[in-house]
């Protein structure tokens, strides 16, 4: 596979990485503010207050999901730079026999070496595979988290609407929130997208 | 003296006194108000028969006069004048007096002879003339209604009625069972040949005093017998002992302290009789609210405390269990079921004793018509009261805490505060001033505001006056804020009177104000415009019980915040840190530029690197708070810290849910030293940004 | 291997990546330095461990950042991964000693963009950043480079403060350690190295001298754990006061 296209992916995986840690970041924030709020509130809000206290739950077990990510994108570059090792030593193998043949020689041994790392460099592509879909099982599991965690925001939308007597912002807090939650969703969709887009590569590829 | 006894009669007559001065201001307004002068009068009857059981002689008799007085008011014998409220009042401060040494464990001493003399001169109205030099004195013994079932000396039996006392229960020797001659022998000991009344005192001043009409004596055997036959087995149902004395019996059960809680079930009614058979003003109020005595107990607050401690310690462990149900994770479904449902059973239980704290503020309201009419009076001031919101409840902590401050605060206000009438009517204004006392409930909050019309305070005039006491610098007072110069009168020392006046310049006190105020975690603000008056606000949480707090990391250090001071969280963006006049200031919007201060330059000295560590921002209503972290809210419970010498950046310490021990910030007092300390240091940020 | 910051004042930033999980070859520590979006490798390392290396750097950077490299000197530990970092991106600069730009070659990559060092150092900017290239020869290349960045106050050292440490070690001396026994600890494990591999007294006196006049908070040498704070004097003055080039001398 090309090279340039896996550097493409690491680099959207960087992205994709910061942009997640931010935006949870930003959303835990949101849910402790919107727990002062309710907290300064006396009983009033405490309908807000289960609200606020799921949404960072979910914000803490996003933050979980996500660390799995990286977890598993570390394995797949790994993968990706042996076969890029391979694919160098193959290559030198195939200079060497090249060179040889111009000399009109026949090295049985050197082309078993270069058989040898074909097959290296073909077992490593399905390893890499294999960890390209665990990681797209682990974006999935993220994509749902924060389906759980948009729900969570409506909820919060319905019980700022039912609070809005006491004056405070949940309004505001509730917009904020689903900002937040919303800009998490489209980083993972995009990634999602790129992880995909090299998964129909591979999948042709082999 | 009977400690039992002593310790339900105070707070009953802290009450009646209070009642009474209250009554009293309104009767130089109403004179002829029949209900009010009745009131008054059954107030010093009542207080008179509780002195008597505690053989507090100079109170009865001080009581006594009053009453008597009081007596010839209530059948129009006398009329109410000017002089006559202020011998009521100061008679009251005498009385208040006397209590105070009863609480203390003493007998009081005998009140003024200067006053005694000229109340019982205006008792003896038109008589003084007449060369009557000795003052009537009544029966004493009209204290209470006593109902009792016995033989007398003299052969007779059944049920009587009489104004008398019981004998104190300590009587050597006796359980709750009081003998015969034990109790004429102690009633013998209190007024005995001595009631000089009996023999020397005209007979027509205790006439209303001294006699039980037939219809009150109708009245007290229905509320004793509810219209039934003698009620003989009743009250032995209900007290299981031999009545000897029936009065004593109820007393008995009545002033037992150890049975504060009666047992309502069995004797639905008895708390009622009691009352009003104790207590003939209680049985007046009775029949306007009947069902009051029936569902209010009077428990000792020490119990109440003890309650609110071992509830603060269910909390903590609340939060340990919810802490370590946590961290089980989510395979154990029970156990996150039980320690959620223990989490609603506690709240519950939290907010429930925090109701049984909570006091209205009338109580504390109710001394200040009072301090006005005498500070207004001594300064020839003209000034109105105006008082909102007395039914506004807040923590028993804060109303017994505030009542010296809040008096503090008014004879400021009218002493430095409002002009004299001509002033005030040559500036345009009424001649008349207002001061308003209000309260306001506010979410989490109770707000206590103190306002009035006078001719606000000005800021010159008080920073002159702090660089000339040496409280601050001349260097420090050209940086100040117009708010910070202000808030130089909440300085210890710091009086802006030439000459310490009688009320309120002694140059102790508005600091007082403010540190009674920091501790009951409250939050003082002043507010000022010159010739139209001051205002000064205190906001206090609506419970001292438990504390939602904020947990923050600082590098690798746990702090907690209180979350009643956090406006929100934020991100702290460098582009909006500026420098104004040498301190760090935070736009926080378009709008709002706040205080910045770095807990890592004050806490760690070592200030945060914005860019090199994780930084969050809490802003708080004073200023905005540099931490490492965020890290999530509990309701939290304080313990007092007492070992630290830089206390006043603590307001305690208390457990987290993973047990262990965290101080708490007060942001007030962290955001005021850094003020200070960055005038200063102006270096902070620079290093920040050299780093 | 493991990432962890050494230096950071916002955009500006270093880490080392350390403790490697293949152990038949010799453990080596790679740094990044970044700002503003433009990154440096400095002695990028060698072929076998290039995978783990990678892996470990973008979790720190993007590997789009990466805009040069810098190799100390010649050896295969240092470099021998240049031909798979070029795979990877044939824009990266190559900052090597002119002396072993033919030498280099070897390892392939023969397009690769090597630029030169001279015998008396250079510089480079990074993000707006610049960094100094400090002549460190016979320490213990004939042809050996440092690099200071003067604002972080790290002084890359190559071989110097080297030491050999055990799988799962840390990646400093330790820092809150006031007493010096962590550090003279440590020295231990760097003395063989420093006396065997380091050939020149005179050129060791130099390299002393050169660096006593640089503000240095973190020294950080390819092999072995960084030192820092008081521990950066310490260990010039116990190679001041040490004996190299035992091999002869004896």
């Amino acid at each position: 596979m090309n090279i340039q296209r896996i550097m493409q992916v690491v680099d959207a995986s960087f992205a994709a990485r910061q942009s997640i840690e931010k935006s949870l970041r930003e959303i835990d924030r949101r849910a402790l503010n919107a727990m002062v709020l309710v907290k300064r509130h006396g009983n009033a809000l405490a309908g807000y207050g289960v609200v606020a206290q799921a949404f960072r739950e979910r914000a803490a077990s996003l933050k979980e999901s996500a660390s799995h990510l990286q977890e598993t994108i570390a394995p797949l570059i790994q993968a990706h730079m042996r076969i890029l090792q391979h694919q160098r030593f193959a290559a030198s193998f195939s200079t060497m026999i090249q060179a040889m043949t111009h000399h009109e020689q026949d090295c049985a041994n050197l082309k078993n070496t270069q058989v040898q790392h074909q097959k290296i460099i073909t077992q490593e592509e399905t390893d890499a595979r294999k960890i390209l879909l665990r990681l797209i099982a682990t974006v999935d599991a993220l994509q749902e988290g924060i389906e759980e965690q948009e729900y969570v925001v409506t909820n919060g939308r319905i019980e700022a609407a039912l609070a809005e007597g006491t004056g405070a912002p949940l309004m505001r807090v509730s917009r904020d929130m689903g900002e937040a939650v919303r800009t998490v969703s489209n980083a993972i969709r995009t990634y999602r997208h790129q992880l995909e887009s090299l998964e129909h590569e591979s999948s042709t590829n082999i | 003296m009977d400690m039992e006894i002593l310790q339900d009669y105070l707070p009953e007559a802290r009450e009646l006194l209070e009642k009474a001065q209250e009554d009293t201001l309104l009767l130089e307004s109403d004179p002829g108000n029949d209900e009010i002068l009745a009131s008054v009068f059954r107030a010093f009857h009542t207080l008179k028969g509780g002195a008597g059981f505690l053989e507090a002689d100079h109170l009865v008799r001080w009581t006594h006069h009053l009453e008597d007085l009081l007596d010839k008011l209530r059948s129009h014998t006398l009329t109410v004048s000017a002089n006559m409220i202020d011998a009521i009042l100061k008679g009251l401060d005498v009385i208040d007096n006397m209590l105070q040494q009863l609480a203390h464990g003493e007998i009081p001493a005998p009140g003024p002879v200067d006053l005694g003399q000229v109340i019982q001169q205006l008792a003896a109205g038109q008589t003084i003339e007449s060369g009557m030099s000795t003052p009537p004195y009544c029966p004493p013994t009209d204290a209470t209604l006593l109902a009792s079932q016995r033989t007398t000396v003299d052969g007779h039996s059944g049920t009587y009625v009489e104004r008398t006392d019981v004998s104190s229960h300590s009587a050597p020797g006796s359980n709750d069972e009081i003998s015969e001659a034990e109790f004429e022998a102690t009633l013998d000991s209190l007024y005995g040949n001595q009631a000089p009344g009996l023999a020397d005192a005209p007979e027509r001043f205790c006439l209303t005093g001294d006699e039980i009409s037939p219809e009150e004596f109708e009245r007290v055997l229905d509320q004793l017998y509810g219209g039934q036959a003698p009620g003989y087995d009743v009250l032995e149902r209900a007290t299981q002992t031999q009545p000897a004395s029936v009065a004593s019996e109820l007393d008995a059960s009545a002033f037992h302290t150890d049975l504060p809680v009666q047992n309502l079930d069995a004797q639905q009614s008895l708390p009622t009789m009691l009352a009003s058979i104790a207590n003939p003003a209680a049985s007046a109020h009775a029949q306007s609210m009947p069902e009051a005595a029936d569902t209010t107990l009077r428990v000792d607050a020490l119990r109440l405390d003890a309650v609110m401690n071992q509830v603060g310690e269910l909390v903590l462990l609340r939060n340990r269990l919810a802490s370590a149900v946590s961290s089980l994770g989510e395979e154990n479904e029970d156990m996150t079921r039980i320690a959620r449902e223990v989490d609603l059973t506690v709240n519950d239980i939290q907010s429930t004793v925090m109701r049984l704290r909570m006091q209205p503020c009338k109580r504390l309201f109710q001394q200040l018509p009072r301090v006005v009419r005498d500070a207004s009076r001594q300064l020839g001031k003209e000034v109105k009261l105006d008082i909102v919101g007395e039914e506004v409840e807040i923590d028993k902590t804060v109303v017994d805490a505030l009542s010296g401050p809040m008096t503090h605060l008014i004879r400021n206000s009218l002493d430095h505060g409002i002009e004299p009438p001509e002033v005030r009517q040559a500036g345009g204004k009424a001649r008349s001033a207002t001061i308003r006392v209000a309260a306001v409930h506010l979410g989490d909050k109770v707000r206590i505001e103190v306002s009035d019309d006078g001719r606000g305070i000005d800021r010159q005039f008080v920073t002159q006056k702090a660089v000339d006491k040496g409280v601050i610098t001349t260097d420090q007072a050209a940086r100040l804020s117009e708010q910070e110069a202000l808030e130089l009168i909440f300085r210890p020392g710091f009086s802006t009177k030439d000459q310490a006046t009688d009320l309120s310049g002694r140059g102790v006190g508005m600091d007082v104000v403010k540190e009674t105020v920091r501790k009951l975690r409250g939050h003082l603000d002043i507010q000022t415009r010159l010739g139209l008056g001051t205002t000064i606000a205190m906001e206090f949480p609506l419970t001292m019980a438990v504390l939602p707090v904020l947990y923050l990391r600082l590098r690798r250090e746990i702090y907690a915040l209180p979350i009643s001071s956090i406006e929100s969280l934020l991100d702290i963006q460098e582009n909006r840190i500026h420098r104004m006049g040498g301190r760090s200031v935070y736009r926080v919007d378009g709008t709002q530029i706040t205080p910045m201060v770095d807990l890592g330059a004050l806490l760690n000295d070592r200030p945060l690197r914005l860019g090199s560590e994780p930084i969050e921002g809490v802003l708080t209503e004073r200023g905005l708070f540099m931490v490492s972290e965020v890290l999530g809210n509990e309701d939290s419970v304080v313990k007092p810290i007492d070992f630290l010498a830089e206390q006043t950046w603590y307001q305690g310490a208390t457990i987290s849910g993973k047990g262990n021990v965290v101080l708490i910030l007060d942001p007030v007092a962290l955001i005021g030293h850094s003020l200070e300390y960055s005038g200063m240091d102006r270096t902070t940020l620079d290093q920040r940004g050299a780093a | 291997m493991k990432a962890a910051p050494i230096f950071e004042a916002g955009s500006h930033r270093w880490w080392i990546l350390y403790d490697q999980d293949e152990h038949r070859v010799v453990d080596s520590n790679v740094y990044v330095m970044e700002a503003n979006g433009q990154s440096l490798i400095l002695d990028p390392g060698g072929f076998e461990i290039f995978p783990q290396v990678f892996a470990a750097l973008v979790e720190v950077i993007p590997p789009s950042s990466l805009k040069a490299a810098f190799v100390s000197h010649q050896d295969p530990d240092v470099a021998s991964s240049l031909p798979l970092w070029y795979a990877c991106n044939e824009q990266i600069q190559w900052h090597t000693p002119k002396l072993w730009e033919g030498f280099i070659r070897h390892y392939g990559a023969l397009e690769a963009p090597l630029q030169g060092i001279p015998d008396e150092g250079g510089d480079i900017l990074i993000g707006g950043h610049r960094l100094e290239f400090i002549p460190a020869h016979y320490l213990h290349s004939s042809g050996n480079f440092h690099v200071y960045d003067p604002e972080a106050r790290v002084l890359f050292s190559g071989d110097v403060g080297a030491a050999l440490l055990p799988p799962g070690h840390g990646a400093w001396v330790d820092r809150r350690d006031k007493s010096g026994r962590a550090f003279e600890e440590h020295i231990t494990k760097a003395k063989y190295f420093h006396e065997r591999w380091m050939p020149s007294n005179a050129a060791k006196k130099d390299w002393i001298n050169r660096v006593s006049n640089l503000e240095i908070d973190y020294l950080c040498p390819q092999h072995g754990a960084i030192y820092s704070g008081d521990n950066v004097k310490r260990f010039l003055n116990w190679f001041d006061s040490l004996d190299v080039g035992t091999a002869i001398n004896e």
